[in-house]
């Protein structure tokens, strides 16, 4: 089992099975949906092996696969898993899985190319959290991009084209100021130590002035920021979400805008401690204008899916606010929560579909009182919804509990603001219920609505499962963060402490002037 | 009588290596051969086109770099022979094949089958190998000339064509313009140092400093003026345009690739020895980085929004040479191998489009423009994905080759610490991605418009066409994902 190189084989298995979707004809829609479903569920399976292999009481990294690819600039094909990746590569393998059982009526036409699309997404998703190499991690970043684009361009609603674009060009531009950063880091390293490296471990073990850090920090949190996004850089959200098909929008939602936040982790905090600590406060102020405004701009839009887009602005805003907290209540809580909103928001982008695939309409005032109708339905967005606005039981509340801790241990005011968001969050979820579900049936078309077959629960089931689960008992989860989590903890608090230590002889000088006085 | 013609054959042999100059004879020689079949046979269009791949393979072994560290020079120190310009002519040969096989059904389709095209074809080539392994500035400007002429011949060889016939004669004049800069440069250059040799240039500017005659400055500034006007670098890229659309396709693929490859080997030799000359010239330096900034931009804004795909491909090949100016500017052995692979990355990707272009455009370059390509993919899906994988790879989207080039290119400026020159360089890449995807966004994502009737069934490819995209494919993917040997090969290239 050791030897098996078995992180490579998770990343690369959908393109096995592009190879074999390739082959066969793609008239037989439904025939190729199965093999869509048969490779995600594979895979799946087999990230499942992950958790019972791996040691949660370390922080380094495991499962290292370790080659070199391209020596003369110290590029390695360098693979590896610790307890923050180890759930997101789950999530990862989990939503495509659950994605692409949603698609068989969803998607009708180029069932084909949106197998391979979904598939090549897959293969670049886990691989963004897999790579360590810096190098490798910029392609699978990319890599994303364009079966994204085409994911929402092809089988995307009206205004697929500009959302697509939109999507594409701001993703690209955002990050390629990333890669000049790491090469600039690459040459410090052989500065340092003689031999150029791209690999994450080689470029923690650098010492960087701070001087440099905030630039190289900017850099890397550009294209971070744009993926999560950040307030200002979220305009491509709304838009990429709601033109998506289901099955883009739940993967975009579930995991793409996890790579933002993971990318926070994993590369700016080690990386730039310095910078980190000094940008915090700016970081965090940020991340609640984020709360604040995407939940205002929910409870404004008349269009479901957009109002669960904006509410996913306001929801990463808590994930950074937890991850720049910089504490552990609040890492801890972030990383919680980034599975958290991939469970909740993927579940609510599905139940839109569902909804939409039977009315062909996502306006608000199009619906009112259809829980008659389909009661089922109903109660499965109830449990979604409890999830998004963080009742307590749920998953949700464990997690926002945690960021909002930590955010109110580093700055009060901050934390209250924030917890504002929660209010908000349940106002515009609660009306939009309201105004969907209950009342008396208006519109003639919401008469014949049918509820939620097998299949469709067949996809809820194990998200309801999930929600529960991890609101019940997080610690299964939370202690696979521990470790990581610590160690980052310590990386920056170091920091704080440096800060203190330069602020003392100020105060000596001080004082020995008021002996002199 | 004899006795006395052997031995001063026998001098002459044994003084000048010929063997040194082996692709470069076999390609001249080659080409007059070629040039005689047409003569006497007007239907020896197919049968040239095979001889010129056959010649070119030729010329490709016989440039096969057999000991890298070796520097021969021959005839006077007017050639010589390293592993630069071994790589150089292996980069011609190869562009030249491609051409070859580009070049036969487009022009068949369009019956302009005249047999000599291959050989001017190889008269270019030529020209641009003696540049290559130029010692010498006249020798560079027999090379660029017999280039220059072969290639004003080849832009308006569509007779029947009138925009090829202008496109022949703006080349033809803004080429001499160009020229006369060039040879302008060089007399002032002999004027101030009494010699045209690269090495006597070099000492003089070492012993004297560069900026102890006027002439030798105004003479380095000529040449290189001359040579951003060959290589269309804004502000000298004014004749690109119409040149480039006027021109068949397939000789607007080889002006795009080969000739500014040529180019650049002169720019990167004959420059790149100055580096150790103290103080460095400033101002040359500013305005090589200034011509790069400017290239890249002018490029990208010009192809931005061109609804002529073929137009487009040109355009950007303006902001592609930024890029290696970009790398030019930072005079280290890194830029040298990052530009000789990024030029090897835009042979395959650069050429791997046109051919795709030669198929799509059928017997009117028309189709070629960017509404014609709506809804491609659905009616031909494999042609859309090659297309798509080479337009992807030009726009610098990893894991293809073109992400490997640009990133060995900035990795170099960023270890000369031009981290603006980078940064905009970065950018620009970034915006070019929005042109290139364009075309993706009509054959992938619009649907087909029913009134221009394009249904895309007259669409075949042949053998050659086959040939030229199934290697540029397989080149722009495994060299993308394995740069490794190539760069590690190139970077033992020194200047």
């Amino acid at each position: 089992m050791e030897s098996l190189p078995i992180l490579s084989i998770i990343t690369f298995l959908p393109l096995l099975g592009i190879g074999i979707i390739a082959l066969i004809p793609g008239k037989n829609k439904n025939l190729v949906h199965a093999f869509i479903t048969i490779f995600t569920g594979i895979t799946f399976l087999i990230s499942l092996f992950l958790i019972n292999a791996f040691k949660a009481d370390t922080s380094g990294f495991q499962f290292i696969e370790k080659i070199n690819w391209i020596p003369s600039v110290g590029i390695q094909y360098f693979m590896g898993l610790d307890g923050i990746s180890i759930y997101l590569v789950i999530l990862t393998t989990f939503l495509t899985f659950i994605a692409s059982i949603s698609a068989y009526t969803a998607i009708e036409i180029r069932v084909k190319e949106f197998a391979i699309t979904l598939l090549f997404l897959e293969v670049g998703m886990i691989g963004v959290f897999l790579a360590l190499d810096l190098f490798l991690f910029y392609i699978f970043w990319e890599l994303i991009l364009i079966p994204m684009y085409l994911m929402i361009g092809i089988w995307g609603g009206k205004n697929r084209l500009y959302a697509s674009l939109k999507f594409f060009l701001y993703t690209l531009a955002g990050s390629t100021l990333m890669l000049l950063a790491a090469i600039y880091m690459a040459y410090q390293v052989k500065l340092q130590t003689g031999q150029m490296s791209f690999s994450l471990l080689d470029m923690q073990a650098l010492t960087l002035t701070p001087k440099i850090q905030t630039p190289l920090f900017l850099a890397f949190a550009l294209a971070f920021a744009i993926k999560v996004p950040y307030f200002p850089f979220h305009t491509w959200l709304p838009d990429a979400h709601t033109e998506a098909p289901t099955a883009g929008s739940v993967i975009l939602a579930g995991v793409l805008l996890k790579m933002g936040t993971y990318g926070f982790i994993r590369f700016n905090i080690p990386l730039f401690p310095d910078a980190t600590v000094a940008l915090a406060p700016f970081m965090s102020i940020l991340a609640v204008v984020g709360i604040v405004y995407g939940a205002f701009m929910a409870l404004v839009q008349t269009d479901v899916k957009r109002l669960v887009a904006y509410s996913s602005v306001s929801h990463m805003g808590f994930i950074m606010l937890g991850i720049f907290a910089l504490n552990e209540e609040g890492l801890n809580g972030a990383v919680l929560q980034m599975l958290n909103h991939g469970i909740s928001t993927g579940m609510l982008f599905l139940l839109v579909g569902m909804i939409y695939e039977r009315r062909h309409t996502r306006m608000i005032n199009e619906y009112g009182g259809i829980a008659k109708k389909m009661p089922i339905f109903a109660v499965y967005t109830m449990i979604a919804m409890l999830s998004s606005i963080a009742l307590p039981g749920t998953n949700g509340f464990v997690g926002e509990f945690l960021i909002l801790s930590g955010g109110f241990l580093r700055d009060h005011a901050l934390g209250i603001i924030a917890t504002s968001g929660v209010i908000f969050g349940a106002v515009y979820m609660l009306w939009m219920y309201q105004r969907v579900f209950l009342g008396k049936i208006v519109k003639k078309e919401n008469e014949e609505l049918t509820d939620l077959n097998f299949r469709e629960q067949f996809i809820l089931i194990p998200l309801v499962v999930l929600i529960f689960a991890i609101g019940v008992y997080p610690g299964y989860m939370l202690k696979t963060f521990k470790e990581p989590v610590r160690a980052l903890i310590e990386m920056t608090s170091a920091k704080f402490n440096d800060e203190n230590t330069v602020q003392k002889p100020n105060a000596t000088i001080e004082t020995s002037v008021e002996k002199k006085l | 009588m004899n006795d006395m013609i052997s031995t001063k054959l026998n001098e002459i042999l044994a003084t000048n290596n010929f063997g040194l100059l082996a692709p470069h004879l076999i390609v001249s020689i080659g080409a007059v051969i070629l040039m005689l079949v047409s003569v006497m046979s007007r239907n020896a269009f197919r049968n040239n086109a095979v001889l010129a791949i056959a010649i070119l393979c030729a010329a490709f072994y016989f440039a096969l770099p057999r000991d890298l560290a070796q520097t021969v020079t021959a005839f006077n120190s007017m050639v010589l022979k390293d592993f630069f310009s071994s790589v150089e002519i292996l980069l011609f040969t190869l562009t030249g094949i491609l051409v070859v096989l580009i070049s036969h059904n487009y022009l068949k389709k369009r019956s302009t089958d005249i047999p000599e095209y291959y050989s001017l074809l190889l008269f270019a080539i030529s020209g641009m190998m003696f540049m290559a392994s130029s010692a010498d500035l006249i020798m560079v400007y027999i090379g660029i000339e017999v280039l220059s002429v072969a290639l004003y011949v080849m832009a308006a060889i569509d007779t029947k064509d009138i925009n090829s016939t202008e496109a022949g004669i703006k080349y033809f004049l803004m080429s001499v313009f160009a020229s006369a800069f060039l040879l302008f440069g060089i007399a002032f250059i002999y004027g101030s140092v009494g010699s045209t040799s690269f090495s006597a240039i070099k000492d003089f500017a070492m012993f004297n400093g560069f900026n102890s005659s006027h002439f030798l400055y105004a003479g380095v500034l000529l040449i290189l003026a001359g040579m951003a006007f060959k290589i269309s670098l804004a502000p000298f890229h004014l004749w690109t345009p119409d040149v480039y659309q006027g021109a068949p396709l397939s000789v607007t693929a080889f002006l795009s690739t080969g000739p500014k490859i040529a180019v650049f080997a002169f720019l990167f030799r004959f420059f790149y020895q100055f580096q150790n000359v103290q103080p460095y010239p400033e101002l040359l330096q500013d305005i090589v980085v200034a011509l790069a900034v400017i290239t890249m931009i002018v490029g990208n804004l010009l192809a931005l929004n061109q609804e002529d795909v073929k137009r487009m491909l040109a355009f950007s090949s303006v902001t592609h040479m930024g890029y290696v100016m970009t790398a030019f500017t930072t005079h280290s052995t890194e830029a040298v191998s990052s530009a000789m692979f990024y030029f090897t990355a835009y042979i395959f990707m650069n050429l791997g489009s046109f051919a795709l272009l030669s198929v799509i455009s059928r017997d009117n370059d028309k189709n070629l423009n960017v509404e014609n390509f709506k809804g491609m993919a659905a009616k031909k899906p494999l042609l859309a994905f090659l297309f798509m994988i080479f337009l992807l790879s030009l726009a610098g989207i990893p894991p293809m080759i073109g992400f490997a080039a640009k990133f060995f290119i900035f990795s170099s400026v960023i270890h000369a610490h031009m981290y603006l020159l980078a940064i905009i360089g970065i950018l620009n890449s970034a915006v070019s991605a929005y042109y290139y995807l364009r075309i993706i966004v009509n054959m992938y994502l619009k649907t087909q418009n029913e009134d221009t009737g394009n249904n895309f069934k007259e669409i075949n490819f042949a053998v050659p066409e086959i040939t030229v995209v199934a290697i540029s494919f397989l080149a722009v993917i495994f060299l993308g994902l394995q740069p490794s040997f190539l760069i590690q090969w190139l970077s033992k290239i020194v200047i």
